[in-house]
């Protein structure tokens, strides 16, 4: 079962944010890859004051437990979520975070690799409102990670927009696009 | 030679086990009557409460399934459910239909789940050797009620006849009794009335029976012929309580 | 064959289609109710029958209505709501009736919680319903198996003629993964001749579970024995993994497995000989399977996420001079690969 290829995620912060939607587009994306994979939801106590988070595991190999201890990377979207996960974060991981919501004061942990995303405002430039800040992030963490191309992830979007809401297809596009760029943008600044 | 009686066809040609004056087995034949009239012998299914009617397919030459005390109307559900086209009964006592499988009746019942249910109602627990039923009558003595049933300890019989009429899914709902010729042509016309329903497509069809069960209440026959009509179908009015027609349907 | 990304209750949902599911009756429960969702949506297209029932105690005996008719039933629920089918489960095996009933398991007694457990493998597996039968169960570790399992649980009911059990954790049920959707085109069921045709076919068919004459129901009792040794010989399943040379064998169930997994990929690269052993069918237990592990390993960890039930069950087939050892978790948390890794490391 030793793999090659493994990631490992946890992703955080209320319900209506697009927390879930962002993980199982990881997914589909991965899936598209040929990639094994597990998405697990938070559920029951979990979920009191409106959190809602989930776990995202990609492997080439079987997956054991869809619940990692420490992930190597998230995306977190809210203040309880920070305080929450960042203190199982693995060594050296990666955090992305929506600045615009969370508070950040004190983050007490000097290796990790923190990024703070202004996703609402970049949202609001490439869409004009601020509901993809879901993507914006999902795109910052795809581009930080390597986890799975870009080309899969954009190609993965029509899998989890359903019929009804297929106008926002494009849109989703960009709002990914917004967070990839912006990766790239600061690693070469 | 003119024929004036048979046994009825779907009745096998065996001897009932009930005791002397039961009334069970002329609920038996009243039912079996009414199957023999509609020529659905092949396609009757029957449900068989917990009670003294379980050996229903003894006597009965149709195809039978035995329910868990109580459940008679929820497995009558699966049945019907899953064989609309056959013509599904159960036969049910006061124990099973009116306490332990009080929710069953009474959802089945608000379904309007399209079988007829023959509810033999003797105030007692027969089979399990007379002890107090949820129909049994105030002061009556039986072997849980030593002193006679008292409603500050033990409530008040449940009529059910007229607590089922008052749900939308009920097509038919009748009380009967069988202590005189006149009652005994009532009870056959409601309980062929019930199939009728059913076969009609109407929805639940229900009919209790008041029965004598001479052996539980200590009595001789006759004796207990008198307590249904003098004791029973006082706090039991006979009648019918609700008939769906066709046209309310349509 | 294709591929779906599914939720375990999903994949299950769509393996009773598969199967050819034509009855479900159900109450609502946490945590399965996407189960029935799934199934009122789906089953009508396929000319099945759903059937919200008032209770559990209905539910199952609709199910035996149903199956009397010689369709292919199921039913769904979670523990409190398994409890009350038990009355239903004996009589379906009295009757000797085929149905599924899948438990996603929460935390009891009682009203418990609706965090994950294994609590009611006692239940699922020693019979929760009065008198003398057995219920083959099958625990499921991903949402493959989930559609897999079922599928064969609705092959082994009609077999034996008996009611079957998925015995699930609810991470299994919440958790999405790839499914491949192998039965799609599985042909129709065999019709049934012991069953409620569209008519009736010559002699009167009586289905009951009631013998009051001679010994009868001795008679009856040896035959549903004579049916479970069949099951022993031919339904047993099992996993397991990096046992040859395993010093030390972790022995657990469903999700316990499948962190248990993880737990025996740390140890083996840190050069710790270990080994994984995972009954799928919890009855018939894998009974033979393990003893032949047992005569090269002679340490084993037991797992679960209850306070020791299936480690009877194993104490019991390896006898006393096999060092047993056991970590219970009864916890609404699952336990973590480090430290099932960490309980392995004590024991050696």
């Amino acid at each position: 079962m030793s793999s090659k290829y493994y990631f490992d995620f946890v992703f955080s912060g209320f319900g209506g944010q697009g927390i879930l939607i962002a993980g199982n587009l990881l997914c589909y994306a991965a899936i598209l890859e040929n990639r094994e994979v597990t998405f697990f939801p938070s559920y029951g106590v979990e979920m009191r004051g409106g959190a809602a988070n989930c776990y995202v595991v990609l492997s080439d190999s079987q997956i054991g437990s869809p619940i990692p201890s420490h992930p190597m990377a998230s995306i977190i979207m809210s203040t309880p979520a920070l305080n929450k996960f960042l203190p199982i974060i693995k060594n050296n991981g990666i955090v992305i975070i929506n600045s615009d919501i969370v508070s950040i004061k004190d983050l007490q942990r000097e290796d990790l690799n923190i990024s703070l995303i202004p996703a609402n405002k970049l949202s609001s430039e490439v869409i004009g409102n601020e509901r993809l800040a879901n993507m914006v992030m999902l795109g910052y963490l795809v581009a930080a990670t390597k986890c799975v191309c870009l080309e899969s992830l954009v190609n993965s979007i029509s899998e989890v927009v359903s019929e009804k809401h297929k106008k926002m297809i494009p849109l989703n596009e960009k709002a990914v696009l917004a967070g990839y760029e912006l990766f790239q943008k600061n690693s070469r600044g | 030679m003119k024929v004036v009686y048979k046994k009825p066809e779907v009745l096998k040609n065996v001897n009932f086990h009930f005791c002397p004056g039961c009334q069970h087995g002329l609920v038996h034949k009243i039912i079996a009557e009414a199957i023999d009239n509609f020529k659905i012998k092949d396609k009757t299914i029957a449900v068989i409460g917990v009670g003294c009617g379980v050996f229903l397919y003894d006597y009965f030459d149709v195809d039978s399934l035995e329910a868990p005390h109580g459940r008679g109307l929820a497995v009558a559900t699966g049945v019907k459910r899953a064989r609309p086209e056959r013509i599904v009964f159960t036969y049910q006592g006061d124990g099973d239909l009116a306490s332990i499988g009080l929710a069953e009746t009474v959802h089945a019942a608000n379904r309007g789940e399209n079988v007829s249910v023959f509810f033999v109602n003797n105030t007692v627990y027969g089979m399990t050797g007379g002890q107090m039923a949820p129909t049994t009558l105030l002061g009556q003595i039986t072997t849980t009620s030593p002193y006679g049933r008292e409603f500050q300890r033990d409530g008040y019989p449940i009529r059910m006849s007229e607590m089922l009429a008052t749900l939308e899914g009920v097509a038919f709902s009748a009380r009967v009794a069988l202590c005189t010729p006149k009652q005994l042509m009532e009870a056959k016309k409601a309980v062929k009335k019930a199939f009728q329903m059913q076969l009609e497509g109407l929805g639940f069809s229900f009919v209790e029976i008041l029965s004598a069960c001479p052996t539980n209440w200590n009595m001789q026959p006759l004796e207990a012929i008198k307590r249904v009509e003098e004791e029973m179908i006082p706090f039991f009015p006979l009648g019918i309580y609700k008939e769906r027609r066709v046209s309310d349907v349509l | 064959m294709e591929k779906l990304f599914l939720r375990g209750s999903e994949a299950l949902a769509l393996g009773a289609i598969d199967a050819s599911v034509k009855f479900y009756a159900g109450y609502p429960i946490t945590p399965q109710n996407d189960i029935p969702e799934f199934l009122s949506r789906e089953l009508p297209k396929v000319g099945g029958k759903f059937v919200q029932a008032e209770s559990e105690v209905a539910a199952i005996n609709m199910l035996l209505g149903a199956s009397a008719c010689g369709l292919r039933v199921m039913t769904s629920s979670s523990s409190p709501g398994i409890s009350l089918m038990q009355e239903g489960i004996s009589y379906l095996s009295g009757s000797e009736l085929p149905a599924v009933i899948v438990n996603v398991m929460r935390w009891g007694p009682g009203l418990g919680g609706i965090g994950a457990s294994q609590g009611d493998y006692h239940q699922a597996t020693k019979g929760g319903g009065h008198g003398d039968y057995f219920v083959p169960v099958f625990a499921p570790y991903s949402a493959q198996e989930m559609y897999d399992l079922i599928i064969r649980a609705f092959d082994v009911a009609d077999k034996y003629r008996t009611p079957t059990m998925l015995l699930v954790d609810v991470m299994i049920s919440l958790m999405k993964e790839k499914v491949i959707r192998r039965f799609e085109k599985r042909s129709e069921v065999k019709i049934k001749s012991w069953a409620f045709g569209k008519v009736k076919e010559g002699e009167q068919k009586i289905i009951k579970s009631l013998y009051l004459k001679g010994n009868d129901l001795e008679r009856h009792n040896w035959k549903l024995y004579e049916k479970y040794k069949v099951m022993c010989e031919k339904e047993v399943i099992y996993e397991s993994y990096l046992c040859d040379d395993a010093e030390i064998v972790l022995i657990g169930f469903g999700m316990v497995a499948r962190i248990g997994k993880s737990a025996i990929d740390i140890a083996r690269e840190r050069n710790v000989k270990a080994g994984l052993f995972r009954p799928i069918s919890l009855v018939p237990f894998p009974e033979k399977e393990l003893e032949a592990i047992s005569k090269k390993c002679k340490k084993f960890l037991v797992v679960e996420m209850n306070t020791g039930q299936m480690v009877h069950d194993i104490q019991r087939v390896l006898g006393k001079d096999i060092d047993i050892s056991f970590y219970g978790k009864p916890s609404s948390y699952a336990p973590t690969p480090e430290e099932l890794f960490y309980k392995i490391k004590e024991q050696i």
